[in-house]
């Protein structure tokens, strides 16, 4: 066969391989139309979903400009830490809160109590306190990571230049990064709107947003159809935002270095502000009860638990690393690009119920793996991938012209440059299913991961080992970053 | 190397690992398995979480069980009780389930109403009083509790009745658990309401200031308690056998109200569409045996279905509460004008 051949069937195939991302992606929602009566969708009131999607609207839009609000200030104090020792461990405080249970981040920041005259401020405030807390730490780093790689030789120039901080990020910064920052604001959205156990926890008197209006279809009233409805009206919403946005765009950068002056400073030890804030409610209660903790360990499980979340975490990493090499190589694809920019995965339940739908036994783990791969997935190629994606464009164009496979374009041209990108998102990935309870809840048995032993431990009383027990999760989330970080270093070269 | 090369290794070592970790826990879990097991027919057993977990009751039963039955009994597990029969309702055709364990009876019209189940010959067994007239054909109590507020002695204020819990002395004190989300929390609900009738609300609304909280779970409730940020709890009185007992500290206490207090039935049982529907009744029967009771008693701090199994145990000492039948369903129209 010759080369020209092999790019004809390539060229072929590859408009079916994108509509099998788009079709693998949807797949809970196809395994629930196969299940449900969707003429019980006639019966719906559909004004009964405006309120729940206007409390989850205001409460994703006031958490998400705080959050980016925080996430600025952060960024900047992330700049003035000199140590460049340092700063891996900052990185890894600043992602913390993303391993740690939401139960343990309510009950962190329920330990801060007295601050507040002695009672806690549930409702609305405490959940956009929360979600600022566990995501301010992301809005640094993907600025970081944003502003480093978009605008670092503007940003030498208007030193140079000597233009004053307020005129250079209100008449250059800002119409650089505009479609970069609203996309990064539409990725935070999309976590604090499908956002479910801190506004379970939090809100205090039950404030209905669409992902308790999911929760309360299935618990309470038993309708499925009603939740699957629910579930596509949440993902329609994102979509349409994601239309109207601009397109984002960032290119990636091998080397990054500090940068020096951006016309603000910050005490550089803020960024350990908010992980602080977290581990000072955990270590509290931990101090005072660690020997009990240890002696209602039991060490056989601990070590059951540690190597499935490890198993669960490495496989979510290596499938998303896999699915972003698929998408590399279908890419550019303009209506798939689409597509990933606005798709919202179906809540835990619904995609977790649908994997038991699956009529396939004893492959807990693997599907547990695909259905973590599938919530993520989305998130994280809006937040990472697309950007260096859109960036390889002409690169891929001119390849093409020069008559090279897309095979090869993935492995001699995208892959060297984009492997930074694809390899944090995938430890990005792993980190945070190393730290899920939700869907491990709903779709294994008796295997157990470090969450559910915690929650196993508190259900039976055994308050003190749960509390302990976060600091082998917060371990291994942090460990499989590293590793798949680490892995730059080795597929770079 | 190339980089196609270090992309192709890093992929193959990241599977080998994954692969090699599963391995690796697979000879963990069965170390210590019989092999000749795997021929055997399997029991489909479907109960809540902290029923099925390592420090639950489940493993000791189910291990017990497969010691005589020549079969395996495979366990799959929901979140919380509240969520059984969903997961029924996705457990028809091949991954059918045989038994059913751990609903209570706020569940049982749900259960009646949507589902058809096996009736099983339970003879001579002597109930507990709080489970007797709950036990049917159908439906077999496999463990029980009174609800009521569990507390830390300190010297300040103690309620004595219910109306009490509208005093001012408690503001702030008290952590609920939202009806929706928890079985507790809607037995709290349905003994509010039987006890107030057409004045719950007001009674509720009452009642408010002295909330701290309204949590989805018990386990964030008594995590709040735990870290003494509420000095009352809506508990299982059978929590009192985990301070008791296991941290010898009798500090803990629980209110007694004159009202009488409601109480949480568990149930197992088997619906007709089980696969091994005989070996899931032999299940049902032994699960009423003193020694699997003692195993519930024990792992799922809660008192046994059979009377005179909790003699001589910590849960004898337990304070007695004055019983009280509480129906109730899932309109929660009251609740939600106050909350």
């Amino acid at each position: 066969m010759t080369g020209i051949e092999s790019s004809d069937r390539e060229s072929r195939i590859r408009p079916w391989l994108s509509v099998g991302i788009a079709l693998f992606l949807i797949s809970p929602f196809l395994v629930w139309l196969t299940a449900i009566d969707v003429s019980e969708w006639t019966r719906m009131d559909f004004l009964s979903a405006v309120s729940p999607l206007g409390n989850s609207f205001v409460q994703a839009s006031l958490s998400t400009i705080l959050t980016m609000a925080v996430g600025f200030a952060l960024f900047i104090a992330f700049q003035s830490l000199k140590s460049e020792r340092m700063k891996p461990w900052a990185e890894s405080v600043l992602l913390m809160p993303n391993v740690i249970p939401p139960l343990f981040i309510a009950l962190g920041l329920l330990t801060w109590t007295p601050l507040f005259g002695g009672a806690f401020p549930f409702g609305m405030g405490a959940v956009v306190m929360a979600h600022v807390l566990l995501n301010s730490g992301l809005v640094a780093l993907s600025l970081d990571r944003m502003i480093k790689g978009r605008a670092m030789g503007v940003i030498e120039a208007g030193r140079v230049m000597g233009v004053p901080p307020v005129m250079f990020w209100r008449a250059v910064l800002w119409p650089l990064l505009r479609g970069d920052l609203m996309s990064l604001a539409l990725f935070i959205f999309s976590l604090h709107f499908t956002s479910f156990s801190l506004p379970l926890l939090l809100s205090g008197e039950r404030a209905l947003t669409l992902e308790i209006a999911i929760f309360d279809a299935i618990r309470i009233q038993g309708r499925w159809d009603l939740a699957v409805l629910l579930a596509l009206i949440q993902s329609a919403f994102i979509f349409a935002l994601a239309w109207v946005l601009p397109r984002p765009f960032w290119p990636e950068m091998g080397h990054r270095p500090g940068i020096a002056d951006l016309g603000f400073r910050l005490p550089p030890y803020l960024v350990f502000l908010p992980g602080l804030v977290l581990v000072m409610g955990w270590l509290h209660g931990l101090l005072v009860s660690v020997v009990t903790g240890w002696g209602q360990l039991v060490v056989p499980e601990l070590i059951e638990s540690t190597v499935t979340t490890i198993a669960i975490g490495l496989g979510v990493g290596i499938i998303h690393l896999l699915i972003f090499l698929w998408i590399a190589y279908v890419s550019p694809n303009f209506r798939l690009e689409k597509f990933l920019h606005g798709y919202l995965a179906p809540s835990a339940a619904i995609t977790g119920f649908a994997m038991i739908l699956i009529p396939v036994d004893d492959w807990e783990i693997l599907k547990l793996v695909f259905a973590l791969t599938l919530i993520s997935v989305p998130l994280l190629y809006r937040w990472m991938v697309h950007s260096v994606l859109v960036s390889l464009e002409q690169q891929v164009a001119l390849a093409r012209t020069l008559g090279a496979g897309w095979m090869m374009i993935l492995l001699d041209v995208v892959w060297p440059q984009a492997a930074p990108t694809l390899l944090r998102a995938s430890g990005l990935a792993a980190l945070w299913a190393s730290g899920d309870f939700a869907l491990s809840g709903i779709v294994l048995n008796d295997e157990i991961t470090l969450p559910l032993l915690i929650e196993d431990y508190l259900n039976n009383y055994h308050f003190e080992a749960a509390q302990l027990l976060l600091i082998p999760l917060v371990a291994v989330g942090v460990g499989l970053y590293g590793f798949f970080r680490g892995a730059i270093r080795f597929v770079t070269g | 190397m190339n980089a196609r090369a270090r992309l192709a290794v890093f992929l193959l070592l990241g599977v080998s690992c994954v692969f090699a970790l599963l391995f690796y826990r697979q000879l963990l879990v069965n170390k210590d398995v019989d092999r000749s097991r795997f021929e055997v027919p399997k029991l489909r057993v479907l109960t809540y979480a902290s029923f099925a977990s390592r420090s639950g009751p489940g493993p000791e039963l189910i291990a017990a069980f497969e010691q005589d039955c020549n079969c395996k009994v495979e366990v799959t597990t929901v979140n919380e009780a509240g969520l059984l029969f969903e997961r029924l309702k996705l457990s028809t055709g091949p991954s059918g389930i045989d038994v059913v364990i751990g609903f209570d009876q706020l569940m049982l019209e749900n259960a009646r109403e949507n589902f058809s189940w096996h009736e099983l010959e339970v003879e001579d067994l002597t109930w507990a009083e709080a489970v007797e007239d709950l036990a049917s054909p159908q439906f077999i109590p496999v463990d029980w509790s009174p609800l009521t507020f569990i507390y830390r002695e300190d010297g300040r204020f103690v309620p004595k009745a219910i109306n009490d819990l509208v005093r001012p002395e408690l503001k702030g004190q008290l952590a609920l658990q939202d009806p929706r989300s928890s079985s507790p929390g809607l037995q709290f609900y349905n003994w509010i309401k039987h006890l107030k009738e057409d004045q719950t609300v007001e009674f509720l609304t009452a009642m408010k200031p002295n909330v701290h909280s309204v949590s989805p779970s018990w386990s964030f409730a008594y995590g709040l308690f735990r870290k003494k940020q509420v000095r009352f709890v809506f508990s299982h009185l059978t929590s009192l056998a985990f301070h008791w007992g296991e941290e010898n500290d009798r500090k803990y206490q629980a209110l007694n109200f004159k009202e009488g207090h409601p109480q949480q039935v568990e149930f197992a049982a088997i619906p007709v569409s089980c696969r091994e529907c005989d070996l899931a009744a032999d299940f049902v029967q032994f699960l009423l045996q003193p020694e699997s009771q003692q195993i519930i008693m024990h792992k799922n701090y809660m008192f046994p279905a059979l009377s005179g199994v909790e003699k001589d145990s910590i849960f004898e000492s337990l304070p007695k509460l004055k019983p009280l039948r509480v129906e109730g369903g899932k309109d929660l129209n009251d609740w939600d004008r106050v909350f």
